[in-house]
């Protein structure tokens, strides 16, 4: 019954309509708190269901037994939401439920049904209309919609709540059982440990030392790993003037690096410089320590020698007793005690610095460490490294070894070591370690069979050092 | 304007609304005065039976016919005189017997002398042409005579030698039953009880009922009945009365329920059962329907049960019909439309506790 706005009978029946959907719309908030606390409830049940299986039975059975626990989670979600739907109020209903609660006698829903069947504008459907149109105003304060419908928390929160903390429970319990804790150091730890370690090691390793773009990408703000291939990128430069072979590969890199701005460019380089020069000066000063206390070594070892022969003279001389042995034994028998704690300080040194060689091993000659080379230049001096002058493609990776071997055979009048910067501004490194007399006249160059590629630019070193 | 308890805005409305709705409010208000005024009437007459009466009255605006089964003696034949008194209509009474024809309920054309010396056939009404009419122990009669009076309750008309005429709105039949000395009757087939409105029990009065009947009845003073309506305008004014009880509006909920009810008298098993049926809403098929009841109410049942609650509702002083309107027909609309099996009349089952059980089912449909 849709009267012309502003008459009497559209304003009453306005007031009445919107009561009613005020009415509907609570009816319907109360039904989807309800589902909806239902839901959850079989949500969190079956989550501690699911979290207490997962820890009692064993992999196998729960994957048997989860299959139809998900299933039945399903099923009553779906009639949970079904029922819900069937549930969902509309006008007529909500006037039904009105009428009931509040002892209408079926006048709301009666007058519901009329505005809702009968057309807009069409006459009334009886005499009797506006008689029940009154007779509802009459009643409306019977029908208020706190009254009626007060906003309140469906009973269903309770078991959701519960079931809730039934879950929490169930999940904390096998967290806050001390069996939980594992023993760092027990067997099976250490089992599981060995047994992961190769696999997870080489993971580790694989994405440190990678120099493929995406583990860049991957970790794109990393300082570490950046400044690691920016290392290896500047000897990759190196390379790259000499051999033209693997410009394809490393000019990727080289374009990975030349992408980054300028300004990081050079901190980078400056970063790496740094650690390198304190590295090289790390080394010196370990060396020169270890010189020091060879030199004291034997120093003790004469001056013990010479205290033991005057003390064996003074002994045979003036007869002296045990007592003064006594005085002197201890220190002739410090002396073998310190010797052999040097021995063993130098074979660690010694072991360490194969050790680092073993790792330069596709890489002999290049100078990173002054003193090394310096002292041993074992590498970089004897100029008899059979793939000096081999096919590059077996050397596995190492194409700078060419350029070093030659100033590390010539710049002999410096030591440590020298950074310059070649034309397309990178960074080669040149080793300056003195070479002793044998190894000059062992100079690989000066022996060797040269290519002829190759001899411009060993002229050119040669009148280089010359200069020099 | 009215002093409401509700807030400003819903009295302005109210207030509003005050002249509009004045028609279809006096005319429901005259309608509940003219009801009550009736069963005060009655009440001067007819010791007790105040359910009766008020059955009676119902189906009389709603436009039926009554069966009334009660043993003699108890006031059959005075109800229906004062009824016809009261409502200033015109009364007739057939006291049905074995050799009662047709033509002496309905009428016959006789020959009659024109003044101008010639004969001609003309029709003599017969006493079913008055407004009500009071049909004594029509139990008694062949079925070719009840079927000529349920002829014209059902249509409002009668055939006499092929022409048709027209009964006197309004038509109210008032048929007995005497449930004792049932030998030599004529029991009424289920399609003419169909025809009644209701079907209503006389009961013995009680103690104190029976002592004011015979201190009221064995004296000279004579009850006095005023009629409710004028000559004039009896029959108009109760026509109109009808037609404000067809006016009363129906929530859909209230006829689903209806056709619930009438389903749910149905057997499980009954003949010209529709398989395919879908209902929104339906009853479970009570054991008692099952195991007593062999045919269940017609669809008429339903527009019984409707028109019934619309009175109650009316007298109610509302515009609507209620689940209760609806129950508190349902008694006297079913009763005799029910057809029990020979099992419930070996365990004195009867009609009443089915409607019963069947109405304590329906509860829960109405929430």
């Amino acid at each position: 019954m849709d009267w012309p706005p502003g008459t009497e009978e559209r304003s009453a029946l306005t007031e009445v309509e919107a009561r009613l959907h005020k009415l509907q719309a609570r009816f319907n908030l109360y039904t989807a708190q309800h589902r909806f606390y239902g839901i959850g409830t079989v949500f969190a049940l079956g989550f501690a269901l699911f979290t207490f299986l997962a820890f009692s039975l064993s992999s196998f059975w729960f994957v048997l037994a989860a299959w139809p626990l998900l299933a039945l989670a399903g099923y009553v979600c779906f009639r949970l939401l079904r029922r819900g739907l069937a549930d969902w109020t509309n006008l007529h209903t909500a006037a039904r439920r009105v009428d009931l609660q509040a002892g209408l006698k079926q006048r709301l829903s009666t007058l519901t049904a009329q505005i809702l069947a009968n057309p807009s504008n069409g006459p009334p459907a009886s005499r009797l209309w506006t008689y029940l149109l009154r007779d509802n105003l009459d009643r409306l304060s019977l029908w208020e919609v706190k009254k009626v419908a007060p906003r309140r928390i469906p009973w269903s929160v309770l078991p959701f709540l519960a079931a809730l903390m039934f879950a929490f429970l169930v999940a904390s319990i096998p967290l806050l059982s001390p069996a939980s804790e594992p023993e760092p150091f027990s067997l099976t730890n250490l089992e599981l440990v060995s047994s992961e370690l190769p696999e997870r090691a080489g993971q580790l390793v694989d994405k440190r030392l990678s120099t493929r773009p995406e583990d860049f990408t991957a970790r794109p703000l990393d300082p570490l790993p950046v400044g690691e291939t920016l290392s290896e990128q500047a000897d990759s430069q190196i390379s790259l003037q000499d051999h033209a072979a693997d410009e394809e590969g490393l000019g990727q890199e080289l374009l990975d690096l030349a992408s980054l701005p300028e300004d990081l460019q050079q901190a980078l380089r400056t970063a790496l410089q740094g650690l390198q020069e304190s590295q090289s000066s790390l080394d010196e000063q370990n060396a020169a320590e270890g010189r020091h206390l060879l030199n004291e070594e034997q120093t003790q070892d004469v001056h013990a020698e010479q205290q033991a022969g005057d003390a064996s003279q003074q002994a045979l001389g003036e007869g002296q007793t045990g007592q003064g042995a006594e005085r002197t034994v201890p220190g002739s028998q410090q002396a073998p005690e310190q010797g052999s704690g040097l021995q063993k300080l130098k074979q660690a040194r010694l072991d360490r610095r194969k050790a680092v060689g073993a790792f330069q091993s596709a890489n002999p000659q290049l100078p990173r460490r002054g003193g090394q080379a310096g002292r041993g230049g074992m590498g970089a001096g004897s100029g008899t490294d059979r793939r000096l002058y081999g096919n590059e493609t077996n050397l596995e990776g190492t194409p700078q070894t060419f350029r070093l071997s030659l100033d590390a055979s010539f710049e002999k009048s410096h030591t440590g070591h020298e950074i310059v910067k070649d034309e397309g501004g990178g960074v080669i490194i040149k080793s300056t370690s003195q070479l002793s007399a044998n190894q000059a006249l062992d100079d690989a160059i000066r022996n060797a069979q040269i290519p002829p590629e190759y001899e411009d630019i060993v002229k050119q070193l040669f009148s280089r050092g010359t200069v020099q | 304007m009215s002093e409401t308890p509700k807030g400003v805005s819903v009295s302005t409305s109210q207030d509003v609304l005050e002249d509009t709705l004045t028609p279809s409010t006096e005319l429901v208000l005259e309608f509940q005065d003219t009801f009550q005024r009736i069963q005060s009437e009655l009440a001067k007459v007819i010791i007790g039976h105040e359910e009766l009466i008020k059955d009676i009255l119902i189906a009389f605006f709603a436009g039926g016919h009554v069966l009334i089964e009660g043993v003699p003696g108890t006031g059959k034949t005075l109800l229906v005189r004062s009824l016809a008194r009261v409502l200033n209509l015109s009364f007739s009474r057939i006291q049905f017997t074995v050799d009662l024809m047709p033509a002496d309920v309905t009428g016959t054309r006789m020959v009659v002398d024109q003044d101008d010396g010639r004969r001609d056939f003309v029709f003599v009404e017969g006493p079913i042409f008055s407004h009500v009419l009071l049909a004594d122990e029509i139990n008694r009669s062949t079925p070719k005579t009840q079927a000529a009076l349920l002829e014209a309750m059902a249509e409002l008309q009668v055939t006499v030698a092929g022409t048709t005429y027209q009964l006197h709105p309004p038509f109210f039949v008032l048929a007995t039953l005497n449930p004792i000395e049932m030998e030599g009757t004529y029991p009424l087939p289920e399609a003419q009880l169909d025809r009644f409105f209701f079907k209503v029990r006389l009961t013995y009065p009680t103690h104190h009922e029976v002592r004011r009947i015979i201190s009221s009845t064995t004296t000279t003073a004579e009850p006095d009945i005023q009629p409710v309506f004028s000559e004039a305008e009896a029959a108009e004014k109760i026509m109109a009365f009808r037609h404000l009880v067809r006016d009363v509006l129906v929530a859909p909920n209230i006829e689903e329920y209806i056709a619930a009810l009438i389903h749910a008298t149905l057997p499980a098993d009954a003949l010209y059962m529709n398989q395919t049926d879908t209902a929104a809403v339906t009853l479970p098929k009570d054991d008692l329907v099952s195991r007593y009841v062999n045919f269940g109410s017609s669809p008429r049942g339903g527009q019984t049960l409707m028109l019934g609650a619309k009175v109650a509702a009316l007298l109610d002083g509302r515009a609507n019909v209620s689940y209760d309107d609806v129950d508190q027909v349902m008694l006297p609309a079913l009763n005799h439309r029910l057809v029990l099996n020979f099992a419930a009349e070996a365990e004195n089952i009867d009609p009443a506790s089915i409607i019963e059980r069947i109405l304590q089912s329906a509860k829960k449909i109405q929430r």
